[in-house]
C-alpha cells in the first residue's frame, strides 16, 4: 500500500529552529521596539497594490508590491516551520502512530472551523485580515500540540507494561 | 476485537519488543493490540499470526460489537 508522505524526522529539529527564531524575532524586534525591526522590501506579485498602506493604493497587476516582514515573511516562515514539525516522520512510526496523528488531524481541524467561523463572524476590518492568517497557524499549532500530547501519552502508556 | 496475543507471547516465551521487531512495528503498538485499545491492519494481523504459526482466527475473534 502507498504510504502518505512526511518528511524525514530531522526535519522536526528544523521545523522548531525556523519558526523559534521567526516568533523570537518578531517579538522581541517588532514588538518591543515598536516596529521598527518591521523591515520593507518588493515582492513580485500577481495582484496588489502599488504603495504602502495598501489599503489606499489601486489594485494593479504583475507589479513588484512593496510589502514588509509583518504581512509576508513572518507567517511564510511560521507556516514552512510549523509544517517541518508536525509533518516529519516520528522515529517510531508505524501505522499506530498514522492512526494517532490522523485523529490529531480531524481534532484540530474540527476546533479550528469553530474558531474560523467565530472570528468571521465577530471581527471585521483590516483586523480579519491579520486574524485569518493567524487562524491558520493556530490550526497547525493546535494539530502540533495534541499530536504531541497523544504520542507523549501513547510512548508512557507502554512503559509499564513490558515484562 | 479480542486477542490472546499476550498468551501466544508467553508460549514463545517472547517480549513484546521482539514481536514488534519481527512484525516491524513499535512495541508501544503491540502494547495497545494486546489491551485491546488498537485494532491493527490486515496487514500486521497476518504478520502476527504468522509469527505465531497460528491461523488468524486463533489468535484474533470477533467481539458482538465489532458487528454494529
Amino acid at each position: 500500500m502507498k504510504k502518505t508522505f512526511l518528511f524525514p524526522s530531522y526535519f522536526r529539529k528544523i521545523g522548531w529552529i525556523i519558526s523559534i527564531t521567526t516568533l523570537l524575532y518578531f517579538l522581541i524586534g517588532v514588538i518591543f521596539f515598536a516596529a521598527k525591526y518591521d523591515f520593507n522590501f518588493k515582492m513580485p506579485a500577481i495582484v496588489g497594490y502599488g504603495e504602502i498602506p495598501f489599503i489606499s493604493g489601486e489594485t494593479k497587476y504583475f507589479i513588484l508590491a512593496p510589502t514588509s516582514f509583518i504581512t509576508t515573511l513572518f507567517p511564510v516562515l511560521m507556516i514552512i516551520g510549523f509544517v517541518f514539525i508536525a509533518f516529519s516522520r516520528e522515529r517510531n512510526e508505524d501505522e499506530y502512530v498514522s492512526k494517532i496523528r490522523e485523529r490529531a488531524l480531524v481534532w484540530s481541524v474540527l476546533v479550528t472551523c469553530v474558531i474560523l467561523i467565530l472570528s468571521i463572524l465577530l471581527i471585521y476590518g483590516m483586523t480579519a485580515f491579520y486574524v485569518f492568517w493567524f487562524d491558520f497557524l493556530f490550526f497547525l499549532l493546535l494539530f502540533v500540540i495534541k499530536f504531541r500530547i497523544d504520542i507523549f501519552r501513547f510512548n508512557r502508556s507502554a512503559k509499564k507494561d513490558e515484562e | 476485537m479480542k486477542n490472546n496475543i499476550r498468551v501466544e507471547r508467553a508460549i514463545l516465551k517472547i517480549s513484546q519488543q521482539e514481536l514488534a521487531d519481527r512484525i516491524g512495528v513499535s512495541r508501544q503498538t503491540i502494547n495497545a493490540i494486546e489491551l485491546e485499545k488498537y485494532i491493527p491492519s490486515a496487514t500486521v494481523i497476518m504478520k502476527i499470526a504468522f509469527v505465531f504459526g497460528k491461523r488468524v482466527e486463533d489468535v484474533f475473534a470477533l467481539e458482538e460489537s465489532d458487528w454494529r
